[in-house]
């Protein structure tokens, strides 16, 4: 105990440790999975695993069931820095695209779908290892079906080859 | 290491449960029971529709008797007049071309022949009223009749006994003024007659990326039944759903045609319905 009257040179010096810094929203790791149900309001509904290989990247394989058949697809999306939200409610932006592929007898065999698209995505996390996420998955692109190469079914509407990607998901979150 | 292959088996099993719960939906139709029991009173049977087909239901309910078909007898070949206009008969002009019916609804009675010739089914509902308030004249079953008789009377007979003309195997709803009304017409026919399925013969999606054409054919509306605005529709102006639609190729002289398979039906509300046209 050092006594009152001690001048102040007289104290000696005590290292006292900084307080450790809070982790940045940025620097908190990104799930480690991401299973959703989702919902294609032109085609019909699914189920999508994606997987975040690195803080900003993210991949993912998506199957969807439509009358006409089942779309198969992958997607790989940059996420940058996260901007908006809080660590319990994040807000991100993913720009990428998608590769969709489908077998059957209507597109004469097989169809290919490449889209760039934008994720928009609320992940709420109650547990940094355990959340919820909902998102939108929007893009333009083009498609090709195997008939399209037979010359005899050629669709002479330049239309015929736009392909639109809406896709709503809903999900939860795992591990970080 | 050891943690970086479990992740890796976790993801495989994940896929493996997706791929699974994905084919397990993969849009095969279980048509369930024939309907059985007395036809009840609000049975089209009974009707005006009895009364205009009595010769070719006649046939169909001796062809169902015999047969307790497990495949659709009867094809539903709904109208469409959209050509010039929504709900529009051709103009004077175009009819005194020679042109009475749409280019859309002679593509599907072309391919219903071609359905019929193949025998894949025996009977063709031809389905349709008038519906242009601006032409009484233009009722779409009367003019794809007549078409069907004038194209194809003579390959018929070709093929067929003399005694066994392509008339009786056409039957008309001169009453139908919607998608909705065209398929319930058919099914409370069908499961009056005692069958559980039916073929329906329309402009089908052409790409399975689906063009934006295709969104607005029938048969998107029709297969994409509860994406699409038919099931609300017809729960909204009949009471109830009409059961489900599948995709179904049909071998014919032109190959395998695309057509749905329709089956399903809410056989309770379909005999409660009492029909107003």
């Amino acid at each position: 105990m050092t006594p009152l009257e001690t001048p102040p040179e007289a104290i000696p010096s005590v290292a006292i440790s900084a307080p450790a810094p809070t982790p940045g929203i940025a620097s908190w790791n990104r799930p480690n999975f991401l299973i959703h149900l989702v919902a294609n309001p032109l085609y019909g509904i699914g189920a999508a695993v994606e997987h975040y290989v690195r803080p900003e990247w993210s991949t993912g394989v998506e199957f969807l069931q439509s009358p006409l058949g089942l779309f198969f697809t992958t997607k790989l999306h940059f996420w940058p820095e996260l901007r908006r939200g809080t660590m319990r409610h994040q807000f991100l932006l993913g720009v990428g695209g998608d590769v969709s592929s489908t077998f059957n007898r209507v597109a004469g065999g097989v169809a290919f779908w490449m889209a760039p698209t934008v994720d928009l995505r609320y992940l709420g996390r109650p547990l940094p290892s355990f959340g919820f996420s909902l998102g939108l998955r929007l893009g333009v692109g083009a498609a090709f079906e195997a008939k399209d190469f037979t010359g005899h079914s050629k669709p002479a509407d330049p239309l015929a080859h736009l392909a639109v990607a809406i896709c709503t998901y809903v999900g939860m979150a795992i591990g970080q | 290491m050891r943690a970086g292959k479990s992740w890796q088996e976790n993801v495989l099993g994940l896929l493996m449960l997706l791929l699974v719960f994905c084919s397990a939906c993969d849009g095969t139709l279980d048509c369930g029971p024939m309907p059985s029991g007395p036809v009840p009173a609000a049975s089209l049977l009974d009707g005006p529709l009895g009364e205009i087909n009595r010769r070719p239901l006649a046939l169909l309910q001796r062809a169902v008797e015999r047969e307790r078909p497990s495949e659709p007898l009867l094809a539903l070949v709904p109208g469409t007049s959209e050509q010039w206009g929504h709900h529009r008969a051709p103009p004077y002009e175009v009819e005194a071309q020679g042109q009475r019916i749409s280019n859309e609804f002679r593509s599907r009675l072309d391919r219903a022949f071609r359905i019929l010739l193949s025998n894949s089914v025996q009977f063709l509902l031809l389905s349709g009223g008038a519906i242009d308030p601006s032409r009484p004249d233009y009722v779409e079953v009367e003019r794809a009749r007549e078409y069907l008789i004038a194209t194809y009377s003579a390959t018929w007979q070709s093929q067929r006994s003399t005694d066994d003309p392509l008339s009786e195997h056409l039957l008309l709803d001169p009453l139908a003024q919607s998608t909705p009304t065209n398929v319930r017409n058919a099914d409370k026919l069908a499961i009056d007659v005692g069958l559980n399925q039916i073929l329906i013969i329309t402009t089908m999606p052409e790409r399975s990326t689906l063009s934006v054409t295709d969104l607005a054919s029938q048969g998107y509306y029709l297969l994409y039944h509860s994406i699409s605005t038919f099931d609300s529709r017809s729960e909204s102006e009949l009471g109830y759903t009409l059961g489900s639609f599948g995709l179904r190729y049909v071998s014919t002289s032109e190959g395998e045609e695309p057509s749905l398979r329709h089956c399903r039906f809410d056989f309770a509300a379909l005999r409660r319905d009492e029909y107003t046209p």
